[in-house]
Order: C-alpha cells, then sequence, then structure tokens
C-alpha cells in the first residue's frame, strides 16, 4: 500500500506541476502511466511522441499520458484507469489520453481526447471531487460521475440525422459528434451521483442532466443540437458500435449455440442467480432497497 | 416455474456473492491487471461484477461485465445482466433496449418478461417486489 501512495503523490506531484504550466512536449517528460488496456480485442495499436509508429498492444499494456490507441475494424478496448473508471472505445476508433491525476482522498480528473470511432465513459470511485473532459473534433464534453457515450464520425451522422429532433443538417463526416448521457439517473441505486454532461460547441453548451438525452454537435463551428432525448432504434445502433463483439455474436445466432441446454427455468434462474445450488426464492439475499425517492421521478422532458 | 421464482431469480441475480479474490477497489497498476486477469473468465467476471452491485458501484459492475463480454460476447448471463445493471442505474430505456435484443427462445419468454418489469418498475418495487 506504500507503494501505492508513493505512486499515487507522485503522480500528483507530476500533476499539479503540469497543470499550472502550459503542456510542455510529451517527449521532454517521464511516462506517466495511469491505467492499463484490461480488454483487447482483434488490432489495437499505440503510439505516442517517443513511439511514432504505432505498435499493437495487447492486454495489460500500460497506458500514460499523451497515448494514442487506434482500434481497427472489429476490434475493440477497455481502459482501466486507477480509480476504475472505464473508457470502452469501440471499432474504427481514435482517443488520446491527455491527462490524467487521480488521489484516493481528493478524487479524479481526466482529460482525453475523441478523434473518431466511438467511445463509452464509466466513473470509477465516487470519492471526492471528480471530473472528466472530453474533447472532439468539434466541441467539448464536460462530464460528471456520469455514464456517457460518444460517437465521432460517420457513424454519430447518420444515427444522429435518423433521429426527428436533429433531421438532415449539414454534418462533416469527419467532425460529426453525438454524445449521450446513460446516467445514473434520479432513481439510481446505490447511492450513485446522478450524472450530468455539458457539451459545448461555437459557445454554445446544452446541458444533459436525465439518462438518453442527447446533444449533437454536426461539425465544427455549428452548436449543439439538443438536448433531446435519443430514440430506442437511435440507442440500439450506438450499443452495437459500442460492444460490436456482442452485436456480433447476436447477429450471427452464436449466442444458441454457446447456450447450456435450458432445462427448465429453474435452471435459468440458477446462472443468473450465482448460485448453482439454489432452487427456490427462500433465503436468497434480496436488493437493498433504494435510499433514492423513486416515486416523483421527473417525466422524460428536456432539462425539465 | 412460477412467476415468482422467476421473479426471485432475476433478483436473486443482484445478490451479493462472496469473492473476495478480486481486488475490488484498485488503486496501483498491479491491481489493474489482475482486474484485467479475472475479466477473461466468465464465471470470475460475473462474480466481480455481482459483488461490485452489492457493494453500490453499479457503474463499475457494468464496466466489468462490458471488459468480460467483450472476451465472452455469448455469455447469456453476462447480457442479462448488464441490461438489468443499466436499469438499476436509471438507464431504463437503454436497459430495456438491450433486453429488447435477447431472444426469447435463448431466455424464456417469461424471463424476459420478468426482466422488462423489473426495468420498468420504480426503483423502489424493483428492490421490494
Amino acid at each position: 500500500m506504500t507503494g501505492n501512495r508513493t505512486f499515487t503523490s507522485v503522480l500528483i506531484a507530476s500533476a499539479l506541476t503540469l497543470t499550472s504550466l502550459p503542456l510542455a512536449p510529451l517527449a521532454a517528460q517521464e511516462r506517466v502511466e495511469v491505467g492499463n488496456a484490461a480488454t483487447v480485442v482483434g488490432d489495437v495499436r499505440m503510439s505516442n511522441p517517443q513511439i511514432t509508429k504505432p505498435q499493437k498492444i495487447t492486454r495489460k499494456q500500460r497506458l500514460a499520458w499523451g497515448d494514442l490507441v487506434d482500434t481497427a475494424k472489429k476490434s475493440q478496448l477497455q481502459i482501466l484507469l486507477l480509480d476504475r473508471s472505464t473508457f470502452g472505445i469501440g471499432a474504427s476508433s481514435r482517443v488520446r489520453i491527455d491527462r490524467y491525476v487521480y488521489d484516493p482522498e481528493k478524487g479524479r480528473s481526466v482529460f482525453m481526447t475523441m478523434i473518431k470511432g466511438a467511445l463509452r465513459f464509466l466513473s470509477g470511485r465516487q470519492g471526492g471531487e471528480n471530473s472528466a473532459e472530453i474533447q472532439s473534433p468539434s466541441g467539448r464534453i464536460g462530464i460528471r460521475g456520469t455514464a456517457l457515450d460518444m460517437l465521432v464520425g460517420e457513424n454519430a451522422e447518420a444515427i444522429a440525422e435518423a433521429e426527428e429532433a436533429v433531421g438532415k443538417v449539414d454534418s462533416d463526416k469527419d467532425e460529426a459528434t453525438l454524445v449521450v448521457l446513460r446516467g445514473p439517473g434520479a432513481a439510481t441505486e446505490g447511492g450513485l451521483t446522478v450524472g450530468l454532461a455539458e457539451v459545448t460547441a461555437a459557445g454554445k453548451t446544452v446541458v444533459l442532466d436525465q439518462p438518453g438525452l442527447a446533444a449533437y454537435i454536426p461539425r465544427n463551428g455549428a452548436p449543439p443540437i439538443g438536448p433531446f432525448f435519443i430514440s430506442d432504434p437511435g440507442l440500439a445502433k450506438l450499443q452495437d458500435e459500442l460492444a460490436p463483439e456482442v452485436a456480433r455474436a447476436a447477429k450471427g445466432g452464436g449466442l444458441l449455440k454457446a447456450l447450456l441446454p435450458i432445462a427448465g427455468a429453474i435452471a435459468v434462474g440458477s446462472i443468473l442467480s450465482g448460485n448453482k445450488d439454489e432452487a427456490s426464492p427462500s433465503g436468497r439475499v434480496q436488493d437493498s432497497p433504494s435510499s433514492n425517492p423513486t416515486s416523483d421521478v421527473p417525466p422524460r422532458s428536456p432539462n425539465g | 416455474m412460477a412467476k415468482r421464482q422467476i421473479s426471485a431469480a432475476i433478483i436473486a441475480s443482484f445478490a451479493f456473492v462472496s469473492v473476495p479474490l478480486a481486488p475490488l477497489f484498485a488503486e496501483s497498476l498491479d491491481e489493474l491487471d489482475a482486474i484485467s486477469d479475472r475479466s477473461v473468465d466468465e464465471q470470475a467476471a460475473l462474480d466481480d461484477a455481482r459483488a461490485l452491485a452489492e457493494s453500490g458501484a453499479l457503474l463499475e459492475a457494468i464496466g466489468t461485465l462490458e471488459r468480460m463480454l467483450a472476451e465472452n460476447p455469448k455469455s447469456r448471463d453476462g447480457r442479462l445482466l448488464h441490461a438489468l445493471y443499466l436499469c438499476k442505474v436509471d438507464d431504463r430505456q437503454g436497459g430495456l433496449v438491450e433486453i429488447g435484443k435477447l431472444k426469447n427462445k435463448e431466455f424464456g419468454k417469461k424471463l424476459l418478461k420478468e426482466a422488462r418489469e423489473l426495468c420498468e418498475a420504480p426503483a423502489q418495487a424493483r428492490a421490494e417486489p
């Protein structure tokens, strides 16, 4: 644990020094490792100012400030950071870790750049002051305690323009940015911080404060459109971009082949419960009641 | 199986399962590597996700399942749990969309109906069916 604390202190010291100065060229800085590639599927490559030719990475590759990660087609990655925040990266994506600071006592801040593709951010430990910021080619997304999905590029354009609230607009296929807040909502369990995202472009900020609320920036220099509630078909397509392996397995019918024979609902229930010996509901540990108010959950109206 | 039993089965899927092996709250890179190792194993990842959810760390539970599903995209338990945990963080639309992708012949019509009802219910009702 002492080692961990030392590491964290070094991380914070480095971060504080750098946050008070203009960003120096990364080549001149010590490598600050902040997480790993917790899952790697397919062809995923990493480069940075020192490694200019992208190198293929494998699971548990350490990732640091300035690392640029590229996923190829049919590939995906999850970046796991020290506070257990995650960035799930879909296929044909490119993201860069600009900066990450974590102090278990005080909180975490993370800055990322998303150049193209699909990204899901899930915030980790809830203690302290936590913030995250993601830069896209057309805007900036500020995040608080959130599950958030984001698309940049042609898929963002296709999904957004199919939404009634957006329609056909003048989009740039490389800069189009779609952001969808996924939670936690006001009725979340677990006492989590309710999610919030601010999408800023061309001097305008759109606030996303309910799960399902979305904003779309069609191109650099254009203000965000929204907030609007994404449709079910739009959300389904977005989810497929973020979990291409699952989408492929489901569409290919491979799931059925992988299943154990369903010998009745008891077997299914046992699988779900995680307790193979359990055959009746008696004695099961039930979910703890939510401490959040639930009967007065606001209706779905943007920023209402 | 009676509806009541199915319901209990779904709720029990949220229940705490004692799995002390994984460093659930990492603060070092070595611990992150250990977490990554467990994600490869479907059952270990499911156990970790359930333990995290029980402790209230629902977003981390979802992240754990997503790691596992990337490696084991055919995991039936993983897909259903992922959808249900989305519901628990009040992303009911996302949870229902995912449940909608699950096939009756794979999961059973009743089970999916129960999952849908659980997701649509207010949080308090989800906790006290």
